[in-house]
C-alpha cells in the first residue's frame, strides 16, 4: 500500500524553504516541441513570491531551448529534514537579467563558484521565473525508524530582542576596542549560542580582510587574510549583504565538478582554491558585513558542522551584532581622547647580558609592505608591521617601553591613511598576533590610550628591501 | 546493446537516477528510477525500475512516450543522459527485486558517505513497490554540470 499523493494548492511556497536550500539537488524536466524530454539537476531555486519561483540558468542550453518551444516544466524537490518530496508543475513566465530576483540568485550561484575560486568563470546568465501551476506533496513512503537527520543537530534557542539587548549591554561596558572584540566573541558564544565564529576587519586600503579574533577553531588564525570579494566572506564585504550557505559540502562537491569540467575542456587552468576553515566537516557558514556610516569595517562570520545551521533569524541577529562592532570601530578615533596620565619618561631598559641573558631574536622588516619576520617566521605586515618596527626601533635606540596611542597615530613613518585611521584595530591585531605566536615581544595595555612594550629577548633589527 | 552489464553496473553504482517523461499533450514530468538492467532480449534497450506509486510516470511510459534518464554519480556529479522511448511497462520479477535492493544499497551508502544524510531517513524514501519499464535507447549525452553539458556521447557508450 502506498502513501496518498497530496495536492497542495493551498500550501504556501515559503513552507518549502528547506527544500529550496539545495541540500538535495533539485531536478527539472522539460520537453521540446517534438515531445522529447530533458531532465537535469539545478544548483539553486529561489522563491520569488507566493506563486512564483526563480531557477538559476548557467548551462541550461537544452532546457532553455525546450522552454522556448514549450513553456512547461516539472520540478522535483526534497526537503532534507523530512524527505518529503514536492513535485511542482511550472509555467515559464519570464527571464530576468537584472533586479532583486536576479541579484539574489546571482549571490547564491556566486557562493557556489566561490567554493573553488570560479567567480570569474561560473556566473549566472539569467534567472528564469516560473509560475507554480500545481504543487503536489509526497510524504516519505514510510515513517523513518529514527527522526535523526544527519548533520543537522540540536537547534539553538531563538534569538529575540532580549538576547540582543544582553549582547548590546555587554558591549557598551567595554572600555576599549580590544575589550569589545573579546566581549563580542564571548557574547556570540555565551549569549547567541554560536560555537565557531570569526571577526575580520577591512585593511587600510579596503582591499583585504584580516582576522582579528576567532573562537572555536583549532588555530586562532589571527592575521589570516582574504581578499574583499573573494569567497563567501569576501563577497559579504564587497556586496554589503549577508551571505549564507547551509550545505557547503554539497556546494563544494558541485563546484569542484564544474571546475573540473572547465579544466577538462580548456576553459581555465588549474588555479588557487580558497582554503576552507579548519573545521573537520564544515557545512554551514553565515558571513555578515559590519557596516557603520555607510562604510564596511569588517565581516562577522559564524560557522557550523551542522547542515542548514543558520536561518534568516541568524542573519538579522548578526547584522545587529556586526553593526555594534562597526559603530564602535567608527567611533574609536573620537573615543580615544587624551591618555589618563602622561606617559612617563621610562628609564632605558636594556636586555640583560651574561650567562642568563635571553636569547637573541632576529627581527627582519620589509619597508615596501611592512612585512615583519621573527627569526625567519612571518609575523605580520601592513600598518601593524610598521607600528611594531617603529616601537622596536624606539625601544632599541632610546630604551623606551611606555607609549601612547596618540603618538603612534601621529608617527609619519607609519603612513596611516587619513580617512582609514583605524589605528586601534591595528594595535589589537598586533597585540593578539604577538600573543598567538608566543613572541618575545608583547604589548600590554596600561591605561586608556596607553600601552607598554614588553621585550624578553635581545633583538637584532634588520631593515631589508 | 548500448551497455554491457559491467558498464551499466559501474554507471549506476552510487548514482541517482532521475527521469523526464512527457504526456501525449506535451506536459513534462520529473520522476525517479530505482535500478537499471540490460535487456538480453532487446539489445538496444534497458529495463528501468520505477516507483509503482508514480502514476504519472507510469502513464507516460504506458503511452509509449519518449523518456530522458540521467544517471548522476553522487560522489563526482559526473552524469550521463540517455534518451529513448518507452516500449512497455510490466510487473517486476525476482531479479528486479534483487536489482532494486542492490541499487538502493549502493545509492544510499554513497549518499550517507558523501552527503552525511541519515540512513534511516533515506530508507523512508525507498518505494514500497516497483514496476519495470523497458526503454529503447536512441542517444546518449554528457550531462555533467559545466560547459559541455548536453554534448552527445559517441556511439559505444561512456
Amino acid at each position: 500500500m502506498t502513501e496518498p499523493r497530496v495536492p497542495a494548492a493551498q500550501l504556501p511556497l515559503n513552507e518549502l524553504q528547506s527544500a529550496f536550500e539545495g541540500v538535495i539537488p533539485a531536478v527539472i524536466a522539460t520537453a521540446g516541441a517534438d515531445g522529447t524530454p530533458n531532465v537535469t539537476y539545478l544548483s539553486r531555486v529561489r522563491m520569488v513570491d507566493d506563486e512564483h519561483i526563480a531557477l538559476s540558468n548557467q548551462f541550461f542550453s537544452k532546457t532553455s531551448q525546450n522552454l522556448a518551444e514549450n513553456p512547461r516544466a516539472s520540478l522535483l524537490l526534497i526537503d532534507p529534514t523530512s524527505y518529503t518530496e514536492y513535485l511542482l508543475t511550472l509555467r515559464y513566465a519570464r527571464t530576468e537579467r537584472e533586479g532583486p530576483v536576479f541579484e539574489a540568485l546571482r549571490d547564491d550561484v556566486d557562493a557556489v563558484a566561490a567554493m573553488t575560486g570560479m567567480q570569474d568563470v561560473f556566473r549566472l546568465r539569467a534567472a528564469d521565473v516560473y509560475r507554480v501551476a500545481h504543487l503536489e506533496v509526497r510524504p516519505p513512503r514510510s515513517e523513518p525508524e529514527s527522526q535523526e537527520v544527519a548533520g543537522s543537530g540540536r537547534p539553538r534557542a531563538a534569538v529575540d530582542a532580549g538576547t540582543l539587548a544582553e549582547l548590546s549591554a555587554r558591549l557598551t561596558t567595554c572600555p576599549d576596542l580590544d575589550a569589545l572584540v573579546n566581549a563580542m566573541m564571548t557574547g556570540l558564544v555565551d549569549v547567541l549560542g554560536y560555537e565557531h565564529c570569526l571577526l575580520l576587519l577591512v585593511d587600510e586600503e579596503g582591499k583585504r580582510l584580516y582576522t582579528i579574533a576567532s573562537h572555536g577553531y583549532p588555530q586562532e588564525g589571527v592575521g589570516s587574510e582574504i581578499a574583499v570579494g573573494e569567497g563567501l566572506i569576501g563577497m559579504a564585504a564587497a556586496r554589503r549583504v549577508p551571505m549564507r550557505a547551509g550545505n557547503l559540502r554539497q556546494m563544494t562537491k558541485y563546484s569542484r565538478s564544474i571546475r573540473k569540467s572547465f579544466e577538462d575542456h580548456g576553459g581555465i587552468g588549474p588555479g588557487r582554491v580558497i582554503p576552507m576553515p579548519d573545521l573537520p566537516a564544515l557545512d554551514s557558514r553565515l558571513a555578515v558585513p559590519a557596516v557603520a556610516r555607510d562604510r564596511v569595517f569588517g565581516v562577522l562570520v559564524v560557522e557550523s558542522e551542522q547542515r542548514l545551521a543558520f536561518t534568516t533569524d541568524d542573519e538579522h541577529a548578526l547584522t545587529v551584532a556586526a553593526s555594534l562592532v562597526a559603530t564602535a570601530i567608527a567611533n574609536e578615533p573620537q573615543r580615544v581622547g587624551p591618555p589618563e596620565v602622561s606617559a612617563p619618561d621610562a628609564a632605558p631598559v636594556r636586555p640583560e647580558t651574561g650567562d642568563d641573558a635571553p636569547a637573541t631574536t632576529h627581527v627582519r622588516f620589509f619597508a615596501v609592505d611592512g612585512s615583519t619576520f621573527l627569526d625567519g617566521d612571518y609575523l605580520i605586515k601592513g600598518v601593524a608591521g610598521r607600528i611594531l618596527w617603529s616601537l622596536l626601533g624606539q625601544h632599541q635606540q632610546q630604551g623606551r617601553t611606555e607609549f601612547t596611542n596618540r603618538e603612534v597615530r601621529l608617527d609619519p613613518t607609519l603612513e596611516l591613511p587619513e580617512l582609514r585611521d583605524n589605528l586601534e584595530s591595528r594595535l589589537i591585531l598586533l597585540k593578539r598576533r604577538l600573543e598567538e605566536r608566543e613572541a618575545p615581544v608583547r604589548i600590554e595595555k596600561t591605561g586608556r590610550g596607553q600601552f607598554r612594550l614588553v621585550v624578553s629577548a635581545t633583538l637584532r633589527l634588520e631593515a631589508a628591501g | 546493446m548500448p551497455f554491457d552489464p559491467e558498464t551499466l553496473t559501474r554507471l549506476q553504482e552510487g548514482a541517482s537516477l532521475v527521469l523526464g517523461t512527457v504526456s501525449t499533450s506535451g506536459e513534462p514530468h520529473a520522476g525517479r528510477g530505482w535500478g537499471i538492467a540490460t535487456s538480453p532480449e532487446q539489445p538496444d534497450a534497458i529495463r528501468l525500475l520505477l516507483d509503482a506509486s508514480d502514476d504519472v510516470t507510469i502513464r507516460h511510459c504506458d503511452d509509449g512516450g519518449r523518456v530522458a534518464l540521467t544517471i548522476g554519480n553522487v560522489r563526482t556529479y559526473k552524469s550521463l543522459q540517455i534518451k529513448g522511448s518507452a516500449v512497455e511497462v510490466s510487473p517486476i520479477g525476482p531479479d528486479d527485486t534483487a536489482l532494486a535492493e542492490r541499487y538502493c544499497e549502493d545509492f544510499f551508502r554513497a549518499v550517507v558517505q558523501v552527503d552525511r544524510h541519515s540512513r534511516a531517513m533515506l530508507e523512508s524514501w525507498r518505494p514500497r513497490d516497483f514496476v519495470a519499464c523497458t526503454i529503447r535507447v536512441e542517444s546518449m549525452y554528457d550531462q555533467t554540470p559545466g560547459p559541455r553539458a548536453g554534448a552527445a556521447v559517441a556511439e559505444g557508450g561512456p
